[in-house]
């Protein structure tokens, strides 16, 4: 028997949205053994080469990466059959996160969003619109509330 | 190499797509936002909304590390500011500019740019060449236009006519490179004598293109 | 004096009409001749429609015997560029340029040209009266 997904595609990125999505992953796969990737993606600024080293940016997102494996397997314990991780350097989260949501044959993605204002509208930012709109499978999104 | 367009009108869109399948990194910046949107759909990251002639833009698209910056909207002032900023500011080693007042392209190689590039004189020129009305025809600039390529079409009044090529006091910094004689192209030696009907293919210094000209055609 | 000036808003018309009433030949240029109903009634120099970036449009302006050009369109690109043509084309003596952008503006002062810049002399004249003179400022979007 299979569960609802089988191959999950996490994007975390430091911040409290990581914890709850995880939790949202974990009841569903409350069942059946899913394999998860969780991927940090470091953007690069137009104003470096796509390939320039960023020591500092890939520490970050080295160290976001093992707090969320680790998170990972003490919420999910013997529900994730298996669990990796992946860092990225693209110019933009979302389209990293689609191409590898493709590359992997994801059956889903799922993500957590704060809306912020930003030049004084309600925002959710580009990422979660982006892949909302050219994910090739299930896109799963936790809006944050009120914490 | 990284190339920046500026302007996304169909020659930027076009300009963009073709670049970006040739391998080179391209960043297309674009004034409208709905533009923006709609090529983003197309092209991806690699277009972004502001304006080019605004430092900020040019920073954020990094124009600090572009080898080519290549304006290309309708309006020749805004084509002009941003060649010079991303000279001036960013020191980018190759600006382009294009020109749709035609009156403008000296005046813009004056002003720094070391590329222009007129629509309207490439059309005329392609016009000359399809109905040769002219006897001296400018077939190609080289070279940040300080070289040309010309056609010479000899008649029977030119200077040159029935005379061989050592014969011939070419001005300085100008070569004649083949004849054009009915369908063979000769290579010139000095005894290859010219003769009316040929059409005489030259590289000249634009200093001295006219000079070549009255001596070629008169 | 033979002074040019392009653009006929109310800053254009306003230096227009102003030389004109102090006895100089003045000529001014706009792309739109509803501009020209800004200068005074009894305003006696030259009006000319048509874009100062066009050389011919600056002969006929009289750019080649002009001591002054002032360009106060409300485009920064199209002063800087019509400035340079009279500075560099037309070799007039004094030439200046209204730049609203400050990056810009600095870029062109230090290449040359006489440039003012609305936005950090209103800025400077209202922070005065706010907090008075001698803040620091912030450095401006894209100053390295």
């Amino acid at each position: 028997m299979s569960g609802l997904y089988q191959r999950l595609i996490v994007p975390v990125n430091g911040s409290a949205g990581d914890e709850r999505v995880l939790r949202v992953v974990g009841e569903l796969v409350h069942r059946h053994p899913a394999t998860l990737v969780l991927i940090y993606v470091v953007e690069v600024l137009q104003s470096m080469p796509l390939d320039a080293e960023l020591p500092e940016e890939i520490e970050k997102g080295e160290r976001i990466l093992f707090q969320a494996e680790s998170l990972a397997r003490s919420l999910l314990g013997g529900k994730a059959d298996r669990i990796s991780t992946d860092l990225l350097q693209a110019r933009s989260a979302g389209a990293a996160i689609v191409d590898e949501a493709i590359e992997r044959r994801a059956d889903a993605i799922a993500m957590a969003t704060t809306s912020r204002v930003k030049y004084g509208k309600v925002t959710i930012g580009d990422t979660v619109p982006y892949v909302l709109k050219n994910a090739p499978c299930d896109v799963i999104v936790v809006r944050l509330g009120q914490e | 190499m990284y190339i920046i367009v500026v302007g996304g009108g169909k020659v930027g869109y076009y300009l963009t797509k073709t670049l970006l399948s040739e391998g080179y990194e391209v960043l297309l910046i674009e004034r409208n936002p709905a533009k923006v949107e709609a090529y983003q759909e197309d092209f991806g990251a690699v277009v972004i909304d502001g304006d080019g002639a605004e430092a900020a833009t040019l920073a954020a698209a990094g124009a600090a590390r572009a080898d080519v910056v290549i304006a290309v909207t309708g309006e020749d002032e805004d084509n002009l500011i941003i060649c010079q900023m991303a000279k001036q500011k960013f020191h980018v080693g190759r600006t382009i500019a294009r020109v749709n007042n035609p009156k403008n392209e000296h005046l813009f190689r004056m002003l720094g740019v070391d590329v222009t590039v007129s629509q309207t004189n490439y059309i005329r020129h392609l016009i000359e060449q399809a109905i040769p009305k002219h006897a001296f025809i400018h077939l190609l600039s080289l070279r940040h236009e300080d070289l040309a390529i010309v056609d010479a079409k000899i008649s029977e009044d030119s200077p040159v006519a029935h005379r061989s090529i050592s014969e011939i006091a070419l001005p300085p910094n100008c070569i004649i490179a083949a004849i054009i004689r009915g369908p063979h192209l000769l290579v010139p030696s000095g005894t290859t004598e010219i003769v009316p009907g040929d059409d005489v293919i030259a590289i000249a210094h634009r200093d001295y293109e006219d000079e070549l000209r009255s001596l070629l055609v008169a | 004096m033979k002074v040019v000036i392009m653009g006929c808003g109310r800053v254009g018309a306003r230096i227009a009409s102003i030389l004109d009433h102090n006895g100089h030949d003045v000529s001014v240029i706009d792309k739109e001749s509803r501009a020209f109903r800004r200068l005074a009634p009894d305003f006696r120099g030259q009006t000319i429609i048509g874009t100062g970036i066009d050389e011919d449009v600056l002969r006929s302006a009289g750019i080649e015997q002009a001591q002054v050009f002032i360009a106060v369109t409300n485009g920064d690109n199209r002063n800087i560029m019509a400035a340079q043509v009279a500075r560099h084309v037309f070799n007039v003596p004094e030439v200046i340029c209204r730049i609203y952008d400050p990056v810009r503006e600095d870029t062109y002062r230090r290449l040359g040209l006489t440039t003012v810049c609305p936005t950090t002399t209103i800025s400077a004249i209202i922070l005065d009266h706010v907090i008075g003179a001698g803040e620091n400022l912030p450095h401006e979007r894209g100053e390295e």
